[in-house]
C-alpha cells in the first residue's frame, strides 16, 4: 500500500447521544487538494477538530506525515502584530529567532501578493489580503499538510473568485496538500482533485467525485466554462438530496 | 478624537459661567469669607500659598502614585490567577465583589489605629479602593479573548506564558487601561480621605488646618487644585493609553 500524505481511518464522534460522525474513512495525498463538501453544520468542523488535536474521536484513527496546518474562515490575524509579526508567530512560539524566522518568510510574500505590507498592521489591508497571509501563516507554521475551514466563506463574492483563482496557481507552484472544508459546491469543483461529498448528521461519505479524470488534462483555471462542471455539480446536488 | 476636544468647550463655558455667578452673588450679597469665599479671593489664597499647597501635593501624589503601581500588580497577579483557575474565579470574584460594599469611611480609621499615622495607611487605603476597578475589567478583557485564537494558539503548542504576552494581554489591554482611569480618579481621594484623619502631609492635612481656621478661602483653593490634579492625570493617562494602544480594531 502506498503512503498517504494524511490517512483518516473509520473515525466517529459522539456528543452525549447524538452522533456526529459515523464512520468516516478517506485519505489525502502529496500534492492533491481534497474536498470534504456537505450542508452546514454536518460534521465537517469536527473532522477538522480531531484532526488538529482539539477534540479526540471516540473510535479509529489519523495519521498524518508530517504537520497540519489550519486555517479557519475568520483570518484570526492579531490587530496588534504587522502582517510580518503576524505570519512568524508560530515559528516564534516554536522557539525559532526573529531574524531567522522573517528570512524563512520573507520569499514567499511576492507570491501570496504580500509584497510592500510586511510592515503594515491588518486593519490596513483588504480582506483579500488577510486571508491570504492568514494562509501564508498556516503554510509557514506546517508546509505538510493545510487544513482550510472554508477559507473563503467571510469574504464577497468577487474577492473570492480572484482567491480561489490564486489559490490554484499558488498551491499547483509549491506542490501543497490540501483538505479543503466548504459547502460551496461551485468552489469545490473548481478548485479540487477529489471531492468527498458528506451526508448530513451523522455525517458519513456519500459520494467521491473524481475530478481530474473528468475534466481531462485541462487547467483548473479553465474549469468554470467547461460543461463537464454543470453535469458534476448536478451529480453533487443529487447525493446531498 | 477631534470631537472630544470640541465637546471640551461646552463643560468648560458652563463652568466659566458659574464661577463669574458666585463672584457676583459673593459680592452682592456681601457673604463673609468664613462662609463663602469669592472665586477672586480663592485665587488670591492659591497664589499666596503655592509653595505651600505644591509641597502637600507632592506627598499626596507619591501616596497615590505608589498606591496605584501596588493596585496594578496586586490586580495583574489576581486577574491572571482567577483566569487560568475557574475554581479561583468562583470563589474570589464574588468576594473581590462584596468587599466592594464595606463603606470605605469606616476602614479608614482602623487604618490609622493599625498603622499609626505614617504613609502606610494612606497606601493601603489607596490600594484598597483602586486595585478593585483594575482587577474586574482585566479579569472581564481577559474572558472576552477570541476562542478561535485561544484554539489557534493551543494548535501552535504555544505555552500559556506566550498565550498572554502574544495574545491575552494586548487584548485585555483597553480594559485595563478602562479600569485604571477610574482608579486614578479615586486614588486622590482615597489619599486625601486618609490624610484627613491624620498625618502631617499632604493635601488633606492641608485642608484639615485651614478648615480649622476657617481660611476657606485656601480649602476652595486646595480642591480646585485637586480636581485639576485629576484631570492632569486623565490627561495623562489617556496620552500613554494611546502610545501603548497603537493598533486600529479587533480580531
Amino acid at each position: 500500500m502506498t503512503e498517504h500524505k494524511l490517512e483518516v481511518n473509520r473515525i466517529r464522534k459522539q456528543f452525549g447521544e447524538k452522533e456526529i460522525l459515523s464512520d468516516i474513512s478517506f485519505y489525502v495525498d502529496e500534492g492533491e487538494l481534497v474536498t470534504l463538501l456537505g450542508p452546514s453544520g454536518c460534521g465537517k468542523s469536527t473532522i477538522m477538530n480531531i484532526l488538529t488535536g482539539i477534540l479526540e474521536a471516540d473510535a479509529g484513527g489519523i495519521r498524518v506525515e508530517g504537520k497540519v496546518g489550519y486555517m479557519q474562515q475568520k483570518d484570526l490575524l492579531l490587530p496588534w502584530k504587522t502582517c510580518m509579526e503576524n505570519v512568524i508567530l508560530p515559528d516564534l512560539l516554536a522557539g525559532t529567532a526573529k531574524a531567522e524566522a522573517e528570512n524563512r518568510a520573507a520569499p514567499f510574500f511576492t507570491k501570496f501578493q504580500l509584497e510592500g505590507y510586511e510592515r503594515r498592521y491588518p486593519n490596513e489591508m483588504s480582506g483579500g489580503m488577510r486571508q491570504r497571509a492568514s494562509l501564508l501563516r498556516t503554510f509557514l507554521s506546517s508546509g505538510d499538510v493545510l487544513l482550510l475551514d472554508e477559507p473563503f466563506g467571510a469574504v464577497d463574492s468577487i474577492t473570492r473568485g480572484s482567491l480561489q483563482q490564486w489559490l490554484i496557481g499558488v498551491s499547483r507552484e509549491l506542490g501543497l496538500t490540501i483538505l479543503l472544508i466548504t459547502h460551496d459546491i461551485e468552489e469545490a469543483i473548481l478548485l479540487s482533485d477529489r471531492i468527498l461529498v458528506l451526508s448530513d448528521k451523522p455525517s458519513r461519505i456519500r459520494d467521491e467525485v473524481m475530478l481530474t479524470p473528468a475534466f481531462g488534462d485541462g487547467k483548473k483555471e479553465a474549469r468554470q466554462f467547461d460543461p463537464v462542471f454543470l453535469e458534476l455539480k448536478k451529480r453533487i446536488l443529487e447525493d446531498l438530496k | 478624537m477631534r470631537k472630544e476636544k470640541n465637546s471640551f468647550i461646552y463643560p468648560l463655558i458652563t463652568i466659566l459661567a458659574a464661577v463669574i455667578v458666585w463672584e457676583i452673588v459673593v459680592r452682592v450679597f456681601k457673604i463673609p469669607s468664613y462662609i463663602l469665599p469669592g472665586p477672586l479671593q480663592v485665587l488670591q489664597a492659591f497664589r499666596g500659598d503655592f509653595s505651600l499647597i505644591m509641597h502637600h501635593a507632592g506627598a499626596t501624589l507619591w501616596e497615590g502614585a505608589v498606591g496605584i503601581g501596588i493596585s496594578v500588580g496586586l490586580s495583574v497577579l489576581i486577574a491572571v490567577w482567577m483566569d487560568r483557575f475557574p475554581l479561583v474565579k468562583k470563589t474570589v470574584y464574588p468576594l473581590l465583589v462584596i468587599s466592594q460594599t464595606v463603606p470605605v469611611m469606616a476602614i479608614a480609621p482602623l487604618l490609622i489605629i493599625w498603622f499609626g499615622f505614617g504613609i502606610a495607611p494612606k497606601i493601603i487605603l489607596v490600594v484598597v479602593m483602586c486595585f478593585f476597578p483594575i482587577t474586574v475589567n482585566l479579569t472581564d478583557g481577559f474572558s472576552q479573548v477570541d476562542r478561535d485564537c485561544l484554539n489557534m494558539f493551543r494548535v501552535w503548542k504555544a505555552t500559556e506564558g506566550q498565550i498572554y504576552r502574544h495574545l491575552k494581554f494586548p487584548c485585555a489591554l483597553p480594559y485595563f487601561f478602562s479600569g485604571l482611569r477610574i482608579s486614578v480618579t479615586w486614588m486622590l481621594v482615597a489619599a486625601i480621605l486618609s490624610e484627613w484623619l491624620g498625618g502631617d502631609r499632604g493635601i488633606g492635612v492641608y485642608m484639615l488646618r485651614a478648615k480649622q481656621t476657617y481660611a476657606l478661602d485656601k480649602v476652595f483653593a486646595a480642591v480646585i487644585f485637586v480636581v485639576l490634579m485629576s484631570l492632569a492625570l486623565i490627561g495623562i493617562l489617556n496620552l500613554i493609553r494611546r502610545k501603548v494602544i497603537y493598533w486600529n480594531g479587533t480580531i
